[in-house]
């Protein structure tokens, strides 16, 4: 449970280390993972696909924001 | 004598750490005639070849200035995977595979969170879902068992009294590992990159190298003793082991390494492990029930927490004592030769 909601927190983009970040993240990632969960459920998927599909988009999503953010960084 | 004083005021977390297990453990063998039997030295050091390895993991990760999540997983997977492929391909084939997966796994993690520059805690409560659905898919979401009981038997038998295959395995470990933090200079820089990481990177260490040893070595710990009870017990499920990672956590921390990175070593690590399971068997064999386990646990995190920041306060104020004598030293110094000083009239 713990897990599920720092994950939430994760895709949301927000920062582990502080200071950047906000609530409305936070629910949007929420809200993006549990479609995508209840969405695999109504497709027939097992548990196995499932909890693997939530692992890749929480990688994948924490990927994209590390790469996006240092991206800003580097231009100023 | 001098030399023993002169460790503990370099090393106290340390000595109190050593202080804290002799405790322990003569309390049990003082009050239960059976603890102190070489029967339940041997179940401590089989209890130690698994939580031993976590916590060897964990502070390796911690010493870094970061913490691996995903170790629970990662040992699941190693777990899966070894108790699956004994039958058919045998134990030793099984387990090195089990091993350079979860080993790879780690070095993977290791240079993303190098490269990405995220805390490590980001990226891995990421990896602890992934893994945990690759352990399913291997498992095919079923608890897998061995059909052949040799290998379970092997590992549990009995050599030179105390120990068993596994453990003997584990102590080896911890002294390779030890001896890799301490006399190369890849461990230095995992220390460095710990205790001072922007400091490091200025010096010139590149954060990818100590990153991935750190990881890699996290997650051959966690494989080998997710693979260690696979294979004790015969079977393997993919949701299992979850409580390894707060268990090892607590070891570490009572092994005296520091939360922000930088202390703590290999020693600490095993005697952390050492008085936590001096402490889980002996209330088991003064009959506690689970949940004062649990509670008496906490006390004694609490305790060492208390420790040391006791000590970092008494460091802290000493040295300013020393600081504020330096420069009244000095200042007397400069009074006296004013004074000495006469103008001529």
């Amino acid at each position: 449970m713990t897990i599920m909601v720092i994950a939430t927190v994760m895709v949301g983009g927000n920062s582990i280390m502080g200071g950047y970040g906000s609530t409305i993240r936070s629910s949007l990632g929420a809200v993006f993972i549990s479609s995508v969960d209840n969405m695999m459920v109504l497709h027939g998927f097992n548990s196995g696909p499932r909890v693997l599909a939530v692992g890749l988009m929480i990688v994948f999503s924490i990927m994209v924001f590390a790469l996006v953010r240092r991206g800003s960084r580097s231009q100023e | 004598m001098k030399n023993i004083k002169h460790w503990i005021v370099k090393n106290p977390d340390l000595a109190f750490a050593v202080l804290l297990a002799i405790c322990v453990y003569s309390y049990f063998a003082l009050t239960n005639e059976f603890f102190a039997t070489h029967r339940t030295g041997y179940a401590i050091m089989e209890r130690f070849a698994v939580l031993g390895l976590v916590g060897l993991a964990l502070t390796l990760c911690i010493i870094a200035g970061e913490i691996d999540l995903s170790i629970g997983s990662n040992a699941a997977l190693a777990a899966v995977i070894v108790v699956r492929f004994t039958d058919s391909l045998g134990a030793v084939t099984a387990l090195v595979i089990a091993i350079l997966i979860s080993t790879l796994v780690g070095a993977i993690q290791g240079y993303f969170i190098a490269y990405l520059r995220v805390r490590a805690i980001v990226l891995t409560v990421g990896t602890l879902m992934l893994l945990r659905g690759v352990a399913l898919f291997a498992a095919q979401e079923k608890t897998v068992m061995l059909t052949d009981f040799r290998v379970p038997d092997f590992i549990s038998t009995k050599m030179f009294v105390y120990f068993s295959p596994a453990s003997l395995l584990v102590i080896a470990m911890f002294i390779v590992v030890g001896l890799f933090m301490t006399f190369t200079r890849y461990g230095r820089e995992i220390y460095a990159i710990g205790g001072a990481r922007k400091e490091a990177v200025a010096a010139g260490i590149d954060l990818k190298r100590p990153m991935i040893i750190v990881f890699a070595i996290s997650g051959l710990c966690a494989g080998l003793g997710g693979c260690i009870i696979g294979l004790r017990s015969g079977t393997a499920q993919a949701l299992g082991l979850q409580y390894l990672l707060l268990a090892g956590t607590v070891a570490a921390f009572i092994g005296g390494v520091s939360i922000l990175g930088g202390k703590g070593g290999v020693v600490g690590a095993a005697i952390g492990t050492l008085t936590v399971n001096f402490l889980n068997t002996g209330l088991v064999f003064n009959v506690t029930p689970a949940f004062m386990i649990q509670l008496y646990l906490g006390i004694l995190l609490m305790v060492v927490i208390m420790f040391q920041t006791g000590s970092r306060l008494f460091e802290g104020h000493e040295r300013r004592k020393q600081l504020l004598s330096d420069v009244d030293i000095r200042r007397l110094d400069l009074l006296v030769r004013k004074n000495a000083f006469k103008p001529p009239p």
